[in-house]
C-alpha cells in the first residue's frame, strides 16, 4: 500500500506492506539513526517520537503512521546538541548504538516530566537499555540536562 | 506476526463482521506481543481511528477506551486520583515508556496472559468490560473463562469505589515480568487477587473470607493464601518459591489497606 | 604524579557526537540496498544427523538466489575463535556439517531478495533428521556414549589435550603444580574445601552480529563486519573457503558493543560464501534470538577449591580444579580455562603450594566463547567466596585476610612462568601494584568498619557489606601484537591508522591521545582510522585487555618516530646542523638560542609542495609486542539490603577502587569500570541462560534474558589509585575487563554477612537466597 509519512516535518511517499514495522520503513527510507536491537520490543534502540512521545518503531505498524508526526534524532537538529554534548563529555556515548534513541527519549522526557528527580529519570529511561556504560555516566550527563542535582 | 491485508473499518460493526467472517483475521491492539508471535494472519483489523482512546469520568464510573495506551493510563490524572495509584503501579514496570506508549489496555486485557499485572489490579476493583457483540461482561468473568474469543473489546468501566488499595509484586530485576503479583482492595469488603502464579490472576475466596470476618487475622489470612492457590514454575521461579512469598506479599498488602 | 599534555585528560570520544546524532556507521547502515538477505535454517534438535535434505521446493520461490547445504560448502575444519595463530582452540567446525550439535546450529544458508521470501523458503526446505541422544549435562559429558564430534577431520594445531571421542575439547593436568599441595594442606590449621558453580552468560551487545559482503573492482571479496578482530577474521575466512588472503578484505566499521561476543567469526562465513557463489552483495543481520541461541555464551564452570592457612591467616596452599563447558564447539575452550588459574593464583602469591588443573568438555548446547573477563570472573567467584569462608573459619575480618595475603609491588608469582594463555607463560614482576591501597581505600569509601558485617534496618530488612578483589592482565605477552601508522598531511595534521578495534570502548580516542602525546601536538591534529585489513596495519584486535597497553605502545612508538622525522625535516628546513638544536613545541619548530622558527603547518606544506628535491611524504610506524603484561587490580565493595522474607536484594552502592596505571582518558576508564561492574552484577543476580529438558534455549530474547536496567542499581562509585607502570604507554595498564570480576563473590559474601548463608552457585536469585535462609 502507498503511504505518505511525515518524518521530521518533511513528507516522504513510500510503498509498504500492511504488516511492515515503522522501523523497517524508516531504515529503508534512509533514517539509519533508528536501530534494530531485538525482536521483542525490549531494548529501546528503535525508539522514535510519535507525536512527541517515545515509541518503539519496531512495534508501531507503518500503516498506522499516516496521520502522525514522526521525529528521529536527525529531526532534532540543534536541539539534540545539548543532550549529545552532555553525554559525550562524560564519555558515556560508548558504542553509540543505543545513543540516538537515548537522545530522543531524553528530549521527550524533558518536555514531559514536571519535577524531574533521579528516580523519575531512571524510570523514564528504563526502556533504553545500554550494555556498555553501566548507566552512571549517562545519568551524570542527563541530570545536567534535566537540571537535577 | 505477518498478515496479508491491513484494513481500517469505518465502524465497529463492520470490524466485527470481518472478525466473525474470517477466522484468520485479528484485531490489532498495540501490536506489541502480537508482533512477537510468528503467526500468519489473513487480515489485520485496525481500530485506531474509531475513537477508542479516552479516559473519562462518567457519574460514579471511570470509562477507559480499549485503545488507550498503558502509558496514558499510568500517567492520567483521573487514574492517579483513585485506588491509591493501584493501576499505575501495576503498569509502570512493564519494559519501558516507549513500550507502554504503544501497548493498549484492550490488548493487555484481551490477551489474558498470565504475567499481565494490570489484570491482577483490575480484579480487586469493580470492573466491567464492554464488548461490541457480548455487551457488558464482568471483568472477573472474562478473565476466568475463555468463552469470549472473537469479539471486540470497546471499553473498560471501573466503579469509583472509595477505600484503600495496595499492590505488591516480586520480580528478579526491575523490568522483568513478575514472579508474583498481589492486589488488595478494601472498599465495602476486602478483596485479594494473586497473579503470575504463573497462571493468570484470580480472586481469593478463603483468605478473603477470613480477613473480612476478622480484620485482625492478617497473618492467618495471608498464610491461607499458600493453601488456597496452586503455584507453578516458569523461567523465573519454582512454584515452591511463589508459595513461600505469596503470604508475605499478601500480608504486607493487607497491612497497608488496614492501616 | 607525572603531568601530561594529552594523555590523562578526559576528552570526548572522537566519534561520540557523530554516533549520538545518528550517523550511518554500523555494518547494517553501510550495506547496499541491493544486498541479498541471508538467513539460516537452524536445527530444532540438540543433536542429530541430517539423513536427507531437499531444497528443490524452496528454490522455486521467486527471489531466492541461493540455498547452500553441507553438500555445497568446502569441508575444511576451522575454529571460529579470533585468537593468535596457530589457534589454541580445536578445529572442530565446518561452515555447514551433516551433524547438528545444538538447537540453533546451522543447517542451510538461504539467500534471497527480501526477508519475507527467505523466511518462506526456509519453511519449504525438507530435512530428515536422525535424532541422536544429546549430552546436556556437562558433568556427564566425559566418556558419554553420545560422541558429539565423531568426525575424523577434527584436529588441533596446539597440544590441547583434545580427546573428541570422550567429548573432551581440552584438558590441562599435572602441569601447573608448585610445591606439595596435599602435604601442605594436611599441615594447615584451617582448610576450606568447597565446590562452586558459575552459569553461562550472554554478552548482549546492543548491535546484533552483522556482516555484509561484496566483490570489488579487483574481483576481491570485501566483508564489512561487526568484529573485534578483523585480521583474525580475514585469516579464518581464507582458511574456511580455501582462498588466499590477498583476495579478501575485512573492514571493521563502528561496532555496537562486543564484550567478546564478536571475538569469533559468525555470519561472515555465510555472507562470504553467498557473495562468492552469486557474485552479488549479501548481508546477514542476526535476530536477537539468533544472537542468544546461536552465537556464543560465557563458559559454564564447576570449580573445586581448596585453601589452606595457618591460624594467623597466612595462606599456604591454593588448589583449584575446574570442569568447563564449551558447548557444541571448542572456541576459546583452553584459554578461558587457563585464565581462571592465571588471573587468580598469582593474586595470592604468598601460598607456597599451588595446583591448577581441569578439563573442558563438549555438550550439545550453544557454543561457549569469549566474554569479558573470561575464566577470571568464574574463578573469582569461587576463590573470593572461598577466601571469605576461610576468614569466617579464622574469625578474621575478610579484608584483613586479603591484605595479609595479596600480591604487592615488586613481587612475583611462579604461576606467571608456568602458565600463560594456552601454554607456558612468561615470568612477571609487579612493577606497579597498588592493590593494598585499593583495598584500604575501598574499605573507607564503603564505610566497612561501621557496616561490617550487617545491620538490621527494619524487622524484615538487613543491610550488609561484602568484598572481593581481582587482577587481570594487559594483553597476552609475546602473543599479542599491534601496529600503528602515522601520516603527515599538509595543514599539519596526521592520519593515525590502526588495526586496533574500537568497539565503542573509546580506543580510537585513547590511541589518538597517546599518539598526540608522543608527537607533541594537540590531539585535534590526529584523525584516526580503524580498522581495515587493506589500509590499516595489523593488530590482534580488541580482546584480553590488550588495546591500551599493546596497541597503545604501538601508537606511542609511531608517534615518537614521527616526532623524530619531523625534527629532522625541520632541521633541514631551518638549516640547522644538529637536530638537538631544534625545539618542537606549540606546533612550532624553533632553533635553540635563535628567533628562527617554522610552524608545523609551514613544514607540512613545504614537504608537500615547496621543498623541491626535499619534498616527501612523512610516514612513521610503530609496532609493539611485549614480554610484559602488567596486571590491573581492583578491590570491589558492595552494600546490599536484603529482604529476609522474600530473599530480594537491592544493591545500594558498589565501590570500586582500581589500579590500572595512568588513566589515558579518565572518563573513559571510569565508564569501562562502571559498565563492567554492571555486567558483573547482572551475572551475579539474575542473568541466566536456561535450557529446556531437550536442550532448547528458553532465554532467547530480552524478555526472558534480563540484563540490568538503570533502575537496578542505586549507585556505583569508582576511583582510581595513583599508579604508573613503566611498561605501559605513559604508565597505563589495561582497564577493559577488570571491572567485571568482583560482583559475584562480593554480593555472595554480602549475603553471607547479612544472614549467614553461603550460596555457592550464581545467579544469586531471591529464590535461592530465601531457600537458603529457610534451610539454614
Amino acid at each position: 500500500m502507498k503511504l505518505k509519512l511525515n518524518i521530521n516535518n518533511k513528507f516522504y511517499n513510500t510503498n509498504i506492506d500492511g504488516d511492515e514495522s515503522l522501523l523497517d520503513i524508516l531504515r529503508k527510507i534512509g533514517f539509519k539513526s533508528v536501530k534494530k536491537g531485538c525482536d521483542t520490543g525490549t531494548c529501546g534502540v528503535c525508539s522514535v517520537l510519535i507525536d512527541g512521545k517515545p515509541t518503539l518503531s519496531c512495534q508501531f505498524l507503518a500503516a498506522r503512521a499516516k496521520d502522525v508526526k514522526i521525529t528521529t534524532v536527525e529531526g532534532l537538529g540543534k536541539q539534540a546538541d545539548e543532550i549529545v554534548d552532555l553525554i559525550v563529555s562524560e564519555g558515556a556515548d560508548q558504542c553509540g548504538y543505543c545513543g540516538p534513541s537515548l537522545v530522543l527519549t531524553t528530549y521527550a522526557m524533558k518536555k514531559e516530566l514536571k519535577n524531574p528527580t533521579v528516580e523519575k529519570i531512571n524510570h523514564y529511561l528504563t526502556g533504553n537499555l545500554c550494555r556498555c556504560s553501566g548507566y552512571e555516566g549517562q545519568l551524570r550527563g542527563i541530570k545536567k540536562y534535566m537540571g537535577v542535582k | 506476526m505477518r498478515f496479508d491485508k491491513f484494513v481500517q473499518p469505518k465502524n465497529l460493526k463492520t470490524a466485527l463482521e470481518i472478525l466473525k467472517k474470517d477466522p484468520k483475521s485479528v484485531i490489532l491492539g498495540g501490536t506489541t506481543f502480537l508482533r512477537i508471535s510468528d503467526k500468519n494472519y489473513s487480515t489485520g483489523i485496525d481500530l485506531s481511528a474509531l475513537g477508542l482512546k479516552y479516559i473519562k469520568e462518567v457519574g460514579d464510573q471511570i470509562e477507559i477506551g480499549a485503545y488507550t495506551s498503558l502509558r496514558t493510563l499510568e500517567t492520567d490524572p483521573i487514574i492517579n486520583k483513585y485506588f491509591g495509584k493501584l493501576v499505575p503501579k501495576s503498569l509502570e514496570n512493564l519494559i519501558g515508556v516507549q513500550f507502554r506508549n504503544n501497548a493498549t489496555i484492550g490488548g493487555a486485557i484481551f490477551g489474558r496472559l498470565g504475567f499481565t499485572e494490570i489484570i491482577t489490579a483490575l480484579l480487586v476493583l469493580d470492573c466491567e468490560l464492554e464488548f461490541e457483540e457480548n455487551g457488558l461482561v464482568p471483568f472477573s468473568e472474562f478473565i476466568s473463562n475463555w468463552k469470549i474469543k472473537r469479539d471486540i473489546l470497546k471499553k473498560i468501566i471501573i466503579k469509583k469505589n472509595k477505600g484503600k488499595c495496595s499492590y505488591k509484586m516480586m520480580r528478579n530485576s526491575s523490568s522483568d515480568f513478575t514472579i508474583l503479583s498481589v492486589a488488595v482492595s478494601n472498599f465495602d469488603k476486602i478483596r485479594i487477587a494473586v497473579g503470575t502464579r504463573p497462571a493468570i490472576a484470580t480472586l481469593s475466596i478463603k483468605a478473603a473470607q477470613l480477613i473480612n470476618s476478622d480484620k485482625n487475622k492478617i497473618e492467618e489470612a495471608a498464610n491461607l493464601i499458600a493453601e488456597e492457590f496452586k503455584f507453578g514454575k516458569d523461567l523465573r521461579a519454582e512454584g515452591k518459591y511463589r508459595k513461600m512469598i505469596a503470604p508475605v506479599l499478601v500480608k504486607r498488602a493487607l497491612q497497608e489497606v488496614l492501616k | 604524579m607525572m603531568k601530561f599534555k594529552e594523555v590523562n585528560h578526559s576528552i570526548p570520544k572522537v566519534d561520540g557526537r557523530g554516533l549520538l546524532k545518528g550517523a550511518s556507521a554500523y555494518t547494517d547502515d553501510l550495506a547496499v540496498d541491493s544486498a541479498l538477505i541471508i538467513k539460516l535454517l537452524r536445527s530444532p534438535y540438540a543433536f542429530a544427523k541430517i539423513k536427507t535434505i531437499d531444497t528443490k521446493k524452496a528454490l522455486k520461490i521467486e527471489g531466492i538466489e541461493c540455498i547452500l547445504t553441507y553438500k555445497d560448502v568446502p569441508r575444511i575444519p576451522i575454529t571460529r575463535a579470533g585468537q593468535g595463530y596457530p589457534e589454541p582452540s580445536p578445529k572442530d567446525k565446518f561452515i555447514l556439517d551433516n551433524y547438528v550439535r545444538y538447537v540453533g546450529d546451522e543447517v542451510a544458508i538461504v539467500a534471497g531478495t527480501t526477508e519475507k521470501v527467505v523466511d518462506d523458503a526456509i519453511k519449504l526446505i525438507e530435512v530428515d533428521y536422525e535424532v541422536l541422544e544429546p549430552v546436556l549435562d556437562f558433568e556427564k559429558a566425559e566418556g558419554n556414549k553420545s560422541v558429539i564430534h565423531p568426525e575424523k577431520e577434527i584436529y588441533s594445531m596446539f597440544p590441547l589435550g583434545l580427546d573428541a571421542k570422550n567429548n573432551i575439547a581440552c584438558s590441562y593436568m599435572d602441569t601447573m603444580i608448585v610445591g606439595d599441595v596435599e602435604k601442605t594442606l594436611s599441615e594447615c590449621d584451617y582448610v576450606v574445601s568447597e565446590r562452586y558453580y558459575t552459569h553461562a552468560q550472554q554478552q548482549t551487545a546492543m548491535e546484533p552480529h552483522t556482516s555484509t559482503a561484496y566483490i570489488d573492482v579487483q574481483e576481491r571479496l570485501n566483508i564489512i563486519t561487526s568484529t573485534q578482530n578483523p585480521y583474525h577474521t580475514r585469516r579464518i575466512i581464507g582458511e574456511a573457503l580455501g582462498k588466499p588472503l590477498r583476495d579478501i578484505r575485512v573492514i571493521k566499521p563502528r561496532i555496537g558493543g562486543g564484550f567478546g561476543a564478536k571475538q569469533q567469526v559468525h555470519n561472515d562465513l555465510f555472507t562470504a560464501i553467498v557473495t562468492l557463489k552469486t557474485g552479488k552483495p549479501s548481508k546477514c543481520f542476526y535476530t536477537r534470538k539468533e544472537v542468544n541461541e546461536s552465537t556464543f555464551t560465557r563458559h559454564q564452570m564447576r570449580i573445586d577449591i581448596q585453601l589452606g592457612a595457618d591460624k594467623d591467616g597466612n595462606l599456604h596452599a591454593f588448589d583449584m580444579h575446574i570442569l568447563s563447558n564449551t558447548g557444541a564447539y571448542g572456541e576459546h575452550s583452553l584459554t578461558t580455562f587457563m585464565v581462571a588459574g592465571s588471573k587468580l593464583l598469582p593474586m595470592y602469591n604468598k601460598a607456597e603450594a599451588l595446583r591448577f588443573e581441569g578439563k573442558v568438555v563438549y555438550t550439545n548446547k550453544c557454543s561457549a566463547g569469549a566474554y569479558r573477563g573470561y575464566g577470571a570472573i568464574q574463578a573469582n567467584f569461587a576463590v573470593e567466596s572461598a577466601m571469605c569462608e576461610l576468614a569466617a573459619k579464622l574469625k578474621m575480618d575478610p579484608v584483613e585476610l586479603r591484605l595479609k595475603n595479596c600480591i604487592g609491588e615488586g613481587e612475583s608469582s611462579p604461576v606467571f612462568s608456568v602458565m600463560g594463555e594456552g601454554g607456558e607463560g612468561i615470568a612477571q614482576v609487579m612493577e606497579s601494584c597498588k592493590l593494598d591501597y585499593c583495598i584500604e581505600r575501598g574499605r573507607k569509601l564503603i564505610k566497612w568498619n561501621k557496616k561490617y558485617p550487617s545491620k538490621q534496618i527494619t524487622p524484615n530488612k538487613i543491610r550488609s557489606v561484602g568484598t572481593a578483589i581481582a587482577m587481570q592482565g594487559s594483553g597476552i605477552p609475546l602473543l599479542d601484537m599491534g601496529a600503528a601508522v602515522l601520516k603527515l598531511n599538509d595543514d599539519g595534521f596526521f592520519n593515525l591508522l590502526v588495526g586496533a578495534t574500537d568497539l565503542g570502548t573509546g580506543s580510537d580516542t585513547v590511541l589518538s591521545q597517546i599518539a598526540a602525546e608522543a608527537i607533541g601536538v594537540p590531539v585535534d591534529r590526529i584523525v584516526i582510522t580503524s580498522s581495515d585489513t587493506d589500509t590499516t596495519p595489523y593488530d590482534v584486535g580488541a580482546y584480553a585487555s590488550s588495546t591500551t597497553f599493546v596497541s597503545g605502545n604501538a601508537a606511542r612508538k609511531a608517534g615518537l618516530n614521527m616526532r623524530a622525522k619531523l625534527i629532522e625535516e625541520a632541521a633541514r628546513a631551518l638549516h640547522v646542523v644538529h637536530k638537538d638544536d631544534v625545539i618542537f613545541e606549540d606546533c612550532t619548530f624553533k632553533i635553540k638560542d635563535s628567533n628562527e622558527s617554522i610552524t608545523l603547518k609551514e613544514l607540512s606544506e613545504g614537504l608537500y609542495y615547496k621543498f623541491g628535491a626535499d619534498m616527501k611524504q612523512l610516514i612513521a610506524s610503530g609496532s609493539n609486542t611485549s614480554p610484559k603484561s602488567p596486571p590491573p587490580f581492583m578491590a570491589g565493595f558492595v552494600e546490599i539490603e536484603l529482604d529476609i522474607e522474600t530473599g530480594k536484594i537491592d544493591i545500594l552502592d558498589y565501590v570500586a577502587v582500581v589500579d590500572c596505571g595512568t588513566t589515558i582518558n579518565p572518563n573513559l576508564a571510569k565508564i569501562q569500570v562502571e559498565g563492567g561492574i554492571l555486567q558483573g552484577i547482572g551475572m551475579a543476580m539474575y542473568e541466566d541462560v536456561i535450557y529446556s529438558k531437550d536442550g532448547k534455549m528458553l532465554t532467547n530474547n530480552f524478555m526472558k534474558y534480563k540484563i540490568p536496567t538503570r533502575k537496578d542499581v542505586k549507585k556505583i562509585t569508582v576511583e582510581f589509585a595513583e599508579s604508573y607502570d613503566p611498561a605501559g604507554p605513559y604508565g597505563a595498564k589495561s582497564v577493559g575487563e577488570i571491572g567485571i570480576d568482583t560482583p559475584l563473590a562480593a554480593i555472595a559474601n554480602a549475603i553471607y554477612n547479612a544472614v549467614g548463608v553461603r550460596i555457592r552457585s550464581v545467579p544469586l536469585t531471591p529464590e535461592k537466597i530465601l531457600n537458603a535462609i529457610k534451610n539454614k
